[in-house]
């Protein structure tokens, strides 16, 4: 157990470090958008942050989805806490990158929120876990409560594909006023701080993930010693 | 037993039961009617022709009232305690689910086929199209196929019947959306060929998740 | 510029916010688990 202490340890500090560069690489380093108001040069630094956590909410439910998957097939309980632990920081970042995004829009686009295709998924997608955190608080039996959440999870994950392809084929009849995609366009000297963004939220992921796993297995064994002991 | 043996008798046991009281679907009627009367009402005095959301009144009323029929068909089957002796029964799991989704669909169906006359009343539309009832089918039978997880589901939680709507309807939108834009698009004049990516959408839908329920259904009925 | 600002303040308040609880639960769960373990040592003392 101490061996993969140290290592935790380690990682959270390598984490930690690459979180800093990343922000100083988003505010000092990286060169400034041209032809832009000097309020949406800055908000585009925000793209740095946006972005990076946007995309691991998502992959952040994917890891719920096989975690679910997984426990199905095995019933062993570490899967069932990895699918928890793993969507309750896709609701953290959802939320982070929705308000970061709405952030972005505003000094962009003038408006804090647009109902195009992506955001609305997104939403939906938003929807989806708060309903998977119902669903779980809902039940008592902890095995029970596993396998449900685990069926629920599958499907859900499952339609946002879908979701997201009839929403787009919806609005394409319907012209949207903005077009999120101008405005974006990162150019080859942002990637370098773009790419290092990424890998420092990764990483940041992943070690949360990890402490968040082991909070849950804590949290069972208080239970299992509970039941036990009589309480 | 054979597997569509087994789907047959629970299907007709379903039919039998509500035959007897007629509970479910009478609940399932009204409601569906009603709701169809408070949008009307809702949207009467702001939009300018009552055409453009007869397709939304329509397709939100069928998800209110199926999901009514969808809590109620489960809840008596658990409160009966008649859902231990199916599964008691050497039945195949996804005998079981498939029984009790035709039977889910069934009823929504003949709530729909009774439902359609009076919307074509109330707004003078002609709705009994070979397209439209295609396409009432089709997302009818997503929102069973997917519906009659999430109830057994459901049913089992503290929450009980309340959660259905909450678990259902996000999973369920493409049906919703493809189900208005189709019917939307056949009320336009359009041809059920020109809207031919909505029916792939909701073939795809169809034909993914009940292979999605056939795989994890027993999982929701182990004790 | 205030949007930036903002956007990065919510970005990183929301992380610091979730870590802070994380560690709290955390160590209120260590604590019960130990507080746990020891009755249950008294308890096959006892024996």
């Amino acid at each position: 157990m101490g061996g993969s202490n140290r290592g935790l340890m380690i990682l959270t500090i390598i984490s930690a470090l690459l979180m800093l560069a990343a922000a100083f690489g988003a505010l000092a380093v990286a060169p400034s958008a041209v032809g832009l108001t000097p309020d949406e040069t800055a908000a585009q630094r925000i793209i740095y942050f946006h972005v990076p956590v946007a995309w691991l909410s998502m992959l952040a439910f994917g890891v719920t989805a096989i975690g679910s998957v997984v426990y199905l097939i095995t019933s062993k309980r570490l899967w069932d806490s990895l699918a928890v632990s793993s969507a309750e920081l896709g609701i953290v970042f959802t939320l982070a990158a929705m308000a970061s995004g709405s952030l972005w829009a505003k000094p962009a686009w003038n408006t804090w929120w647009t109902w195009d295709p992506r955001l609305t998924t997104y939403t939906i997608m938003f929807l989806l876990y708060v309903a998977y955190f119902m669903l779980r608080s809902a039940m008592d039996d902890p095995a029970r409560r596993a396998r449900f959440a685990a069926v629920y999870g599958i499907f859900a994950f499952l339609s946002v594909p879908i979701t997201f392809m009839s929403i787009r084929w919806w609005r394409t009849i319907h012209p949207v006023l903005i077009d999120p995609k101008s405005g974006f366009g990162l150019s080859k000297n942002m990637m370098p701080v773009f790419f290092l963004s990424l890998i420092a939220f990764t990483l940041f992921y992943v070690v949360l993930l990890i402490y968040r796993v082991r909070l849950e297995r804590s949290r069972e064994q208080v239970d299992a010693l509970k039941e036990q002991l009589g309480y | 037993m054979s597997f569509w043996r087994a789907v047959t008798a629970i299907v007709w046991k379903d039919i039998r039961a509500e035959l007897r009281t007629k509970d479910i679907f009478s609940s399932m009627f009204v409601f569906a009617v009603l709701s169809v009367l408070i949008f009307s009402f809702a949207f009467e005095l702001r939009v300018p022709s009552m055409t453009m959301v007869v397709p939304g009144i329509l397709w939100v009323a069928i998800t209110f009232a199926g999901t009514l029929g969808l809590n109620r068909a489960f809840v008596i089957e658990q409160d009966k305690g008649s859902l231990a002796g199916l599964l008691l029964a050497p039945v195949d799991r996804s005998a079981i689910y498939f029984g009790k989704m035709l039977g889910n669909l069934l009823f929504m169906l003949i709530v729909e086929i009774m439902l359609l006359p009076l919307v074509m009343i109330f707004y003078n539309l002609w709705l009994l199209t070979p397209a439209n009832l295609l396409v009432l089918f089709l997302g009818t039978y997503g929102f069973a196929a997917v519906g009659t997880v999430f109830s057994a589901i459901a049913v089992n939680t503290r929450a009980r019947e309340v959660l259905l709507p909450v678990l259902l309807f996000p999973v369920l939108l493409p049906v919703l959306i493809a189900g208005v834009k189709m019917t939307g698009g056949l009320l336009d004049g359009e041809t059920l060929s020109s809207m031919g990516n909505w029916l792939q959408i909701i073939a795809v839908y169809d034909v993914g998740f009940t292979i999605v329920a056939y795989l994890t259904f027993g999982f929701v009925m182990e004790e | 510029m205030t949007y930036m600002a903002g956007a990065y303040l919510i970005i990183w308040g929301a992380s610091f916010i979730f870590i802070l609880t994380m560690l709290r639960r955390q160590a209120k769960l260590d604590a019960e688990l130990k507080a746990l373990q020891e009755v249950a040592q008294e308890k096959e003392a006892g024996r």
